[in-house]
């Protein structure tokens, strides 16, 4: 596409989400493949488990904690499927998934010889590598063999490595609504024309970054007339879910979406902080499941949520807990099997305070492949037994 | 005395100060390559005090100030390699404003004056300066840790990103040393309480006795039982020196800096000042090869100041309209001031150029349409022959 047709192209959207935002809705699907779509959600810091989905009918939970624990009547109940175990009740939003079969908590996951470092630990959930030898991210490897920039997309400032591969890296968007390019036409046109000439080494990299840039420019204008019908919390991370629906509606194309929330790393003065953020979270998942609802594509969007690391057992003395191993995952939308997968966290056998962990990540990463039609050997290596979600 | 070339003068002056135009370049060069790094690495001139009349809930008012000061500071001072020096010990000693609740404006302030009077002097006076700041104990809530049960986020990070690195200790380590600085925590200024103290009154370091777990710890094989211990501990440790070292070559060098060099530099660091660590790196031919030349990726930071500084701006207003803009775009190009991302600081590098945040660099330049000839980007970067090279790759390094 020539710079005109981006120019028209961006006018007409522009006239589109002036005169008549065209809401998300089953009719933006026309020109669409019904393609199956992962978004995964990188909770940085480490959520606490214990706290997130609780062993509340466990004595031993209540004396390890007994200045954080979740009140035994503030707990969301599960019910018979989900054994002894509840939700906190900022998850609120998301009982109503629960109920329907579609929210799958997967507790305690991790990996042999757990690092209790945030980044080493994020860095194997990402290269999907405990040994450490990887270099590239798990779909980066997976983008690798796709032909389309735009196979996977990255809302925030710098992909991460989970989406690094040898090849490339996933396009990072921060808002649709902020990407467009405003600069006077004398600058642009001298732009346009520095980008052709190549280089060598770093300014080779900037200019291949600027070309990156220019073609993502095109394929991103294009969406901001595109409108969500849901609210999502009014933050980056409720923007960037809100921003991934419009993708979605809008037919940007991407297979995999991946998106961050911080802020978990909660050492002191935990259960305000982790309250605050477990609402955004199921805030946020709660709107985008009705955003694609709305459009028809519930049942083809697979959500995937993980953090680094749970947290340790007994709490510390500043109202916080301190760095652990296994954690919970959340694997949730219309196709998939809800329902607890493993135990009961056992409290009385620890390592360094921590549990233990049961399920080994990749296998639910091996699931999440299947459900884009990628092939989980060529991306993981081993072979994992992908857990039966869907 | 060895010569000092014009072309590597642009090149000293842009890597060290991140700032410069042709004039400065060429006085440089006639001092010779020794004199001039002795003159660009002067001690760092302080930066003006900060007073503020926001309350101390109003924390957003306070990082726009300051992070204000700071710019207008690196603008004017004639010592503007210190400050990217203290640009390089805020992202390796990091604490984020935004997720350090109680400190205010003047204690983050604080911690930059403790970067620019140690930056340069021997790392174990910087690490023990910063193991008793305000900012750093309750960024890391070892403020709040205590013997009943310690917290270990400080232990951790000081021996994960601050020292010795990964690899080189236990989770055992860990406790022992979180153990061995309970108490280590802090009080308003005078004893103050927070409720009714002024946003002006700073946090000061105070030893809680009856926090603190007295008992014998043995941390990295060796027994010890104040926090002291297992500073001097790791002072002495050679690790910290090649971790450091490595970590200075990356944002001085090259990304991927010869391990020759990491070896050599951390010979240095262990036994002199950071600032012989600094003249030896610039005094050596190496850096003047051009695979050094335009190696680095400038930061939001360094293209900020470097662009105002080219421009002749002397100093910027965040709360007016135009300044606004330039304070939300170094949100959007993925450098707050005082704020890194994580605790161990801004990953730089390509990491810079990912879409959005090149994008904000590029739409920043509208604001120097029509000034383009009264623009000395001779420091700021190669190839700027014509007035419209801001838009070129070269603008984007350092």
């Amino acid at each position: 596409m020539d710079r005109r047709d981006f120019i028209k192209r961006s006018l007409l959207a522009l006239a589109l989400g002036q005169g008549a935002p065209s809401l998300l809705s089953k009719t933006a699907l026309a020109a669409q493949a019904k393609d199956k779509v992962l978004l995964v959600v990188n909770l940085f810091g480490g959520n606490d488990q214990l706290n997130t989905l609780v062993p509340y009918r466990n004595e031993l939970y209540y004396r390890l904690r007994p200045n954080i624990a979740i009140k035994r009547e503030e707990i969301l109940d599960l019910g018979f499927n989900g054994q002894q175990l509840g939700l906190h009740p900022a998850l609120r939003p998301l009982m109503s998934m629960w109920e329907q079969g579609d929210l799958a908590l997967i507790p305690q996951v991790g990996y042999p010889n757990p690092n209790r470092s945030h980044f080493i630990s994020t860095s194997i959930w990402h290269t999907a590598d405990p040994s450490r030898k990887e270099k590239t991210g798990w779909l980066g490897r997976w983008g690798d063999l796709q032909e389309d920039p735009f196979c996977d997309t990255f809302l925030g400032g710098a992909s991460p490595q989970a989406l690094v591969g040898d090849k490339r890296t996933a396009p990072a968007i921060q808002s649709i609504d902020a990407f467009s390019i405003r600069l006077p036409r004398s600058f642009e046109q001298a732009l346009a024309q520095e980008i052709r000439q190549p280089r060598r080494g770093p300014a080779e990299e900037v200019r291949q970054a600027m070309l990156a840039l220019r073609s993502a420019l095109d394929r991103v204008g294009a969406l901001r007339a595109v409108r969500n019908q849901a609210q999502y919390p009014d933050n980056a991370f409720g923007k960037s879910m809100a921003d991934i629906a419009r993708m979605i509606a809008g037919g940007l194309g991407s297979s995999v979406y991946y998106t961050t929330l911080g802020g978990w790393d909660t050492h002191a003065g935990q259960p305000p902080r982790q309250a605050e953020l477990l609402g955004y979270l199921a805030q946020a998942l709660a709107a985008f499941r009705a955003d694609m609802k709305a459009i028809g594509r519930d049942r083809d969007v697979m959500l995937l949520v993980f953090s680094e690391f749970g947290r340790q057992v007994a709490e510390n003395a500043s109202f916080g807990t301190d760095h652990g191993e296994g954690g919970l995952m959340l694997v949730l939308g219309g196709g998939v099997k809800g329902g607890v997968y493993g135990d009961e966290p056992n409290l009385e056998d620890l390592e360094l305070n921590a549990l233990k962990y049961q399920t080994d990540f990749r296998n639910v990463y091996a699931a999440a492949l299947e459900w884009i039609a990628a092939d989980p050997k060529v991306v993981l290596g081993d072979t994992f037994q992908p857990l039966r979600l869907f | 005395m060895s010569t000092l070339t014009y072309t590597n003068a642009v090149h000293l002056l842009r890597r060290m100060a991140a700032r410069g135009r042709r004039e400065e370049a060429q006085g440089l060069a006639e001092m010779g390559l020794e004199a001039a790094v002795d003159h660009l690495l002067q001690p760092p001139r302080p930066a003006p005090p900060y007073t503020t009349s926001a309350t101390r809930a109003e924390r957003l008012q306070q990082h726009l100030e300051i992070s204000q000061l700071w710019i207008n500071h690196w603008l004017r001072t004639p010592t503007p390699a210190a400050e990217r020096m203290v640009l390089f010990w805020h992202g390796h000693l990091t604490s984020e404003f935004r997720e350090t609740m109680g400190a205010q404006g003047i204690d983050f302030w604080n911690q930059f004056a403790t970067f620019r009077r140690l930056g340069y002097g021997p790392y174990g006076e910087l690490l023990k300066a910063m193991a008793k700041d305000p900012v750093m104990l309750l960024y890391l809530n070892n403020a709040q840790s205590r013997k009943e049960h310690p917290n270990q986020n400080w232990a951790r990070e000081l021996l994960e990103l601050f020292t010795i690195g990964p690899g080189h200790y236990t989770e055992q380590d860990i406790l022992e040393a979180a153990r061995a600085f309970t108490g280590w925590t802090v009080r308003l200024s005078g004893g103050q309480r927070p409720r009714e103290a002024r946003a002006n009154v700073p946090f000061e370091f105070v030893f809680n006795r009856a926090w603190h777990d007295p008992r014998e710890k043995t941390f990295l094989g060796q027994r010890v039982r104040t926090g002291e211990e297992v500073l001097q501990i790791l002072i002495e440790h050679p690790q910290t020196y090649l971790f450091l070292a490595r970590k200075l070559l990356r944002f001085y060098l090259s990304p991927e800096p010869p391990e020759a060099l990491v070896q050599e530099g951390a010979k240095i660091l262990r036994t002199m000042e950071t600032r012989e660590f600094l003249r030896w790196l610039f005094t050596r031919e190496v850096f003047y090869q051009p695979q050094y030349r335009n190696a680095l990726i400038k930061s939001p930071l360094e293209y900020l100041v470097g662009l105002l500084y080219a421009a002749g701006v002397e100093s910027i207003d965040f709360a007016g309209r135009s300044g606004r803009v330039l304070y939300q775009a170094l949100a959007a190009m993925g450098q707050v001031p005082f704020d890194p991302p994580s605790v161990a600081g801004w990953e730089g590098g390509r990491a810079w150029l990912a879409e959005s945040l090149l994008l904000t660099r590029l739409n920043l330049l509208a604001g120097f349409a029509g000034r383009e000839s009264s623009l000395d980007l001779a420091v700021f970067m190669d190839g700027a022959s014509s007035p419209l090279a801001l838009v070129k790759p070269e603008a984007q390094l350092l």
